[in-house]
């Protein structure tokens, strides 16, 4: 059963259209990555699901209930957490407190003190920050920022979780981590969209993948297609790297062919 | 991992000596003179000022200059529902039910705004709350003031009977700025003050959250108003509405310390003796030599003066520390 369905979303930047009507739809339990180059509207299809920016068009449906208009802690409380790219600490809190506060106010509401605080510890524990957890975040380092808003957002005790580009920055241990991080919330039944640039991160995680360009959607499918897929090499590379990689993979199957066919 | 039982010891000790400050000052009156009275009395008055100012500006970091037109509202509340019958406490009540209620309706539409907007309606406030007493008159007497009701009590006993309300509002506002810290809606305060987006998305709901800071702080900035009336028993709008009010509780939380519990009354108390100092010292330059003297201590102490004494006290100890 779909979780998230967006169906025909549109967002308009003046004369630039950032979301030219996408729809997807994110099946329970799956882990889901959209990929894109540069400036496809990756994050702002982020931002028009988590209701930071308004839509123009089309609608949003969460397990099954329409979402769209609803504002951002109202979404936040049926169960959608987020991460930002650009990571949002609350500044002036120590990194206990500010995952703390995910477990006050998210899907899981905790009222009570000792119970924020435990939610708190647990996500902690999870992202490996619990030794950091009396630290400022300005004291941290980026990969254990990125770590934070991972944390905040668990704590919330969401059903799904999106994450904007929480490997971007980060070294190859620490990705290593991060994809071991994620492959164990879809274990604990979580649901989650990745939007990445790290493709060893995606195609590791990802069940399917949808691509974008110029705010449409080019392809969408399981990672190995979608990766092989012209049209998306073209959208990375260019049409000129596009041609020598069809050729490249004509000729290469073409002998392969030639090969098999000579061999009896 | 909880550093909890190593702050507890800290936390007894600072609790202890501001009970014995606030028994000392309950004391006072006993042996205060006529002028320090009245000096304490205004203290206390803006440290109220100034913590019903810390819960929108230093809290949740929604700057408003124009924040004393509660004081007013609260002024003219009281005045109103005393010229009506109702007993001095009845009014007290609806000085800051009243200022609540205002800062709950305006706050509603703006404060879905985020940023300078906030700042600048409150001054526009400010101005506009003057010309509304003025035009509505009839009961709040309009541009002619509002005298009180007189007490029964005599001079004496009335005044040191305010001296202690105020005091007692100074000491509640403290405890509730405290109180509102270990709450979700003080973590809820302080996420909007450092994020407003991420906050929203983490399940804040952030105009809810901030008109009831505001509403919170309007009433208690209007209960200071309420006795303030009762105590000089004239109002005018002019005076009751005065914007230099907003403007020494602002200079009163930047001193103190913003979004600090005890900051505040440290503030209040601070400028107020050296203003009255420097008022006796310096009878013709007073305003001169005053306005020196705040911007050589923002210079000294732009944090406020907890964050000045901790970073002071941490340096001497790793000097002494590491020595």
């Amino acid at each position: 059963m779909a979780l998230l369905e967006a169906e025909n979303l549109e967002i308009r930047f003046g004369g630039v259209t950032a979301l030219a009507g996408i729809s997807f739809r994110v099946e329970a339990g799956e882990i889901f990555g959209v990929i894109g180059p540069n400036g496809a509207g990756k994050t702002t299809l982020l931002n028009a699901i988590s209701a930071v920016y308004a839509l123009d068009a089309g609608t949003i449906r969460f397990d099954g209930a329409d979402v769209t208009g609803l504002r951002p802690h109202r979404l936040s409380r049926l169960g959608i957490a987020r991460t930002f790219q650009i990571v949002q600490p609350f500044k002036a809190m120590s990194v206990r407190e500010n995952v703390a506060v995910g477990a006050m106010f998210g899907h899981a509401r905790v009222r009570r003190r000792a119970g924020w605080l435990a939610a708190a510890d647990a996500a902690l524990e999870r992202t490996g920050l619990t030794p950091k957890a009396h630290l400022m975040p300005p004291q941290l380092t980026l990969a254990d920022r990125k770590r934070l808003e991972v944390a905040r957002a668990l704590a919330m005790g969401p059903r799904i979780i999106l994450f904007d580009e929480v490997m971007a920055g980060l070294n190859h241990t620490e990705i290593e981590r991060m994809i071991d991080l994620v492959k164990s919330l879809k274990q604990a039944g979580l649901t989650v969209v990745i939007i990445e640039h790290v493709m060893k991160a995606v195609l590791a995680l990802c069940d399917r993948i949808m691509v974008l360009n110029f705010g449409a959607k080019l392809a969408e499918g399981a990672p190995e297609d979608v990766v092989g897929d012209p049209k998306v090499v073209e959208a990375y590379l260019g049409q000129r790297f596009a041609k020598a990689h069809a050729s490249a993979h004509a000729s290469a199957l073409a002998s392969a062919q030639a090969a098999a066919g000579g061999a009896p | 991992m909880s550093p909890a039982p190593a702050i507890a010891p800290r936390v007894l000790i600072l609790g202890a000596l501001a009970v014995l400050g606030v028994a000392l000052l309950a004391a006072a009156p006993l042996v205060l003179n006529n002028y320090w009275l009245r000096v304490l009395t205004t203290v206390f008055m803006y440290a109220i000022v100034t913590q019903g100012l810390n819960v929108i500006v230093g809290l949740a970091g929604y700057h408003a200059f124009g924040n004393a037109v509660f004081f007013g509202f609260g002024a003219y509340a009281c005045g109103v529902a005393m010229t009506l019958g109702a007993p001095f406490p009845l009014a007290l009540v609806a000085a800051g039910a009243f200022s609540a209620l205002v800062a709950g309706v305006i706050g509603w539409p703006i404060l879905r705004l985020r940023g300078h907007y906030f700042a600048i309606a409150t001054v526009a406030l400010n101005l506009a709350a003057i010309q509304l007493v003025i035009q509505v008159g009839g009961i709040t007497g309009g541009a002619q003031g509002l005298p009180l009701p007189l007490s029964d009590l005599p001079p004496g006993p009335l005044y040191r009977a305010i001296y202690l309300v105020m005091l007692a509002g100074m000491v509640a506002s403290t405890l509730l700025v405290a109180f509102i810290l270990t709450r979700p809606f003080g973590y809820a305060l302080r996420a909007i003050r450092d994020g407003e987006r991420a906050a929203g998305v983490m399940g804040i709901d952030t105009t809810a959250t901030k008109v009831a800071a505001w509403a919170i702080s309007a009433g208690v900035t209007g209960f200071a108003g309420g006795v303030w009336a009762y105590w000089i028993t004239f109002i005018e709008p002019a005076s009751a509405f005065d914007p230099a009010i907003g403007v020494k509780a602002y200079m009163m939380l930047i001193l103190g310390g913003m979004g600090t519990v005890i900051g505040p009354v440290l503030g209040a108390f601070v400028l107020e003796f050296l203003s009255t100092l420097v008022w006796g010292g310096f009878l013709q330059a007073h305003q001169i030599v005053f306005g020196v003297l705040i911007v050589a201590i923002c210079l000294v102490a732009p944090n406020g003066m907890l964050a000045a004494g901790r970073a002071l006290l941490k340096r001497w100890r790793s000097r002494h520390g590491a020595a």
